[in-house]
């Protein structure tokens, strides 16, 4: 479902080149549940914004359901982050002067639904991770656990198939991150693909596949290891 | 997404900052308000004297000398037989007194005063519609003509020195030492509210001419006003100097008329030069109240590059954003627009009450600034709106 070939991605800061990413070769498919993993700086969030399609990578070929990003205006990419892709990310980034109801129904604003519709789905969803008693509070009023289950209820509010999770429970405590982690379990259970990174050994064991990133380098995957495994 | 959401969304954060939105606000509620408040008080100050000024009616002119000092001065110097002149050889029917103004000294009793003194003809009662006579009467044609020394005076004078206008019928005065009778006493006009205490009186030509020792009885004006309103008034105004010019044997260029629409032309065209004056200076403080805008809203993308970068993540598109601050600016100025007017509307209200002027509101002046304020909500909101809408989505979440 989703394929990066050959994607680079370079900052040029001034006479200071950073190469990002550089030679990233990967496959996911629908359904699996991804760790990314490797040490600070080495282009996790990098390549994370360019599967988000926050970013577009240098160079190479990325495609998501064999559509080709690369080619993607900007309005093409905001429907697609808008539909197919959730985000929930470390600083939760919530709307704070709006109510957790309000943030929950703004990727369906702009899509297009109508208010009631919004209502009765934000709603639904909260209620699905456990806040239907804090619709009208601002996010400020809320735990780090429960601002990223507002993130999460957000982030499934256009039912992507995607669920794209920066350091998802770097701000928590273990166990929020548990509480969290067993949300996303579940929803990888429903079907919804989920990428993470992570630096913890034991958030990343709820994953079925981990892959290291080293220097912008993919150094290690399971799944190829586990392919490699059975071919020998 | 459609208008109403945006609006909404507009409204939410102009609310979350109340008070930073009104005092970003106050150069465009100044801007409007000061416009308003003139224009509106020039709209009723310009139907005021235009009121003023017509109240003789629109088919009366006056006649002067251009050139009283002049070579022809003496032979052209209009005199009370002009008027006979007039009846017989206009070929309309009119109604004709001739003006003198002057300034006299009066005795009542112990008391000495200056008092103004419009010297007409008897006509001059049935030409103009204000002349309201409390009590007592204007002298009648009849009674011009005889040696009766008669004079009508207005309120300020009778109520000053005999308590009401009742009593100051059949009073005496001195004129200059003459003694005179007090006929009648009349209600002056308040011209625009204001004036109405000096002490101000009508009599004949002849009694003037007599009391200022005017033995030529040259008269400066004539005033004429012709029965009938459908006329050329233009051509008629031509053909009575033609038959002035023509009997005291003098160019026509002797004289010269002015009527009264003209200067209704007169005033409007001042009022007109005002407030292309006033909308200048309101053009300048809109402006400066649009860059005050427009900085607040540079202010507001800036503080909001992390709510920004966050919807463009969960699918914002860049028309959406875009028109989310077009519309706040919008929605910011319009709102002082409004403020502007209430405002303004207010204060020219106060005023005209309190200079005892109609109120006469000029809704083309409170159209005008909803589209100038829109207008320029728009145009310096579309600079930091589309800043807002181009910003990198990155770089937008990742802003401290
Ligand atoms: N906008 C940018 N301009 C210049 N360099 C950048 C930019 N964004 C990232 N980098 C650089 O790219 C490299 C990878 O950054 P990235 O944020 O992807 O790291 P990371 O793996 O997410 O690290 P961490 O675990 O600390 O979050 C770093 O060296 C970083 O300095
Ligand atoms: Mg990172």
């Amino acid at each position: 479902m989703i394929h990066l070939e050959n994607i680079a991605k370079s900052y040029v800061n001034g006479d200071i080149r950073v190469e990002a990413l550089k030679n990233i070769h990967l496959h996911i498919e629908k359904g699996e549940f991804v760790a990314i993993m490797g040490p600070s700086g080495s282009g996790k969030s990098t390549l994370m914004n360019i599967l988000g399609c926050l970013d577009v990578p240098s160079s190479g070929v990325f495609t998501i359901h064999q559509q080709r990003i690369n080619d993607f205006s900007e309005v093409e990419l905001a429907e697609l982050r808008n539909q197919t892709i959730g985000f929930v990310f470390q600083t939760f980034h919530l709307l704070a002067r709006l109510s957790v109801l309000k943030n929950v129904e703004l990727p369906m604003l702009y899509r297009g639904v109508s208010p009631k519709e919004r209502r009765k789905r934000a709603m639904e969803l909260l209620g699905k991770v456990g806040l239907s008693d804090r619709l009208q509070h601002n996010p400020s009023q809320l735990s780090g656990g429960q601002k990223q289950r507002v993130a999460i209820a957000r982030a499934l509010a256009n039912d992507p198939d995607i669920i794209l999770a920066d350091e998802p429970t770097g701000n928590l405590d273990t166990m929020t991150s548990m509480e969290i982690m067993d949300i996303l379990s579940d929803l990888n259970k429903q079907g919804v693909t989920i990428i993470l990174v992570t630096h913890e050994e034991e958030i990343a064991t709820f994953a079925s596949r981990v892959i290291t990133v080293r220097d912008g380098n993919i150094i290690e995957d399971t799944k190829d290891a586990l392919t490699s495994e059975g071919l020998s | 997404m459609n208008l109403t959401e945006y609006f909404k969304l507009s409204l939410d954060s102009l609310r979350i900052n109340k008070l930073r939105s009104f005092l970003t606000l106050i150069g465009i509620i100044v801007g409007v308000g000061s416009v308003i408040t003139v224009v509106v008080i020039a709209h009723s100050g310009q139907e005021g004297i235009i009121d003023a000024v017509t109240q003789d009616g629109k088919n009366v002119f006056y006649v002067y000398n251009s050139e009283p000092n002049g070579i022809y001065g003496s032979r052209a110097a209009l005199k009370l037989t002009d008027i006979d002149l007039l009846k017989r050889k206009l070929n309309q029917e009119v109604l004709i007194s001739g003006v003198n103004v002057g300034k006299v000294e009066v005795r009542i009793g112990k008391d000495l005063a200056y008092m103004d003194v419009q010297a007409v003809s008897a006509a001059y009662y049935h030409m103009t519609k204000n002349m309201d006579i409390m009590s007592g009467r204007f002298y009648s044609e009849s009674e011009e003509r005889s040696i009766i020394k008669g004079i009508v005076v207005n309120q300020v004078m009778a109520e000053k020195y005999f308590s009401n206008a009742e009593n100051a019928v059949n009073k005496k005065i001195l004129l200059n030492n003459i003694p005179f009778s007090i006929i009648g006493v009349y209600k002056e006009p308040t011209f625009l509210g204001m004036g109405g205490d000096s002490l101000t009186s009508y009599m004949s030509l002849a009694l003037w001419n007599r009391l200022t020792d005017n033995t030529q009885g040259n008269i400066t004006a004539l005033q004429i006003k012709v029965i009938n309103e459908d006329i050329d008034l233009h051509a008629f105004m031509d053909q009575t100097i033609a038959t002035l010019a023509e009997n005291h044997r003098v160019p026509k260029e002797q004289y010269m008329t002015q009527s009264v629409e003209q200067t209704e032309k007169i005033v409007e065209s001042v009022f007109g030069f005002l407030k292309i004056l006033i909308g200048s200076i309101a053009g300048i403080s809109l402006f400066v109240g649009g860059v005050g805008v427009m900085n607040i809203m540079l202010v507001t993308v800036m503080e909001r590059t992390r709510e920004i970068g966050i919807r463009k993540a969960i699918g914002a598109k860049p028309l959406d954003i875009l028109i989310q601050f077009l519309i706040e600016a919008f929605l910011l100025t319009f709102i002082g627009g409004v403020l502007g007017v209430l405002l303004g509307v207010g204060i020219a209200f106060l005023i005209t009450r309190l200079l005892d002027w109609g109120f006469v509101m000029s809704w083309s002046i409170v159209g005008l600034s909803f589209i100038i304020t829109t207008l320029i909500g728009l145009f310096f909101g579309i600079y930091p709106a589309s800043k807002a809408a181009n910003l990198n989505p990155i770089e937008a979440l990742r802003y401290e």
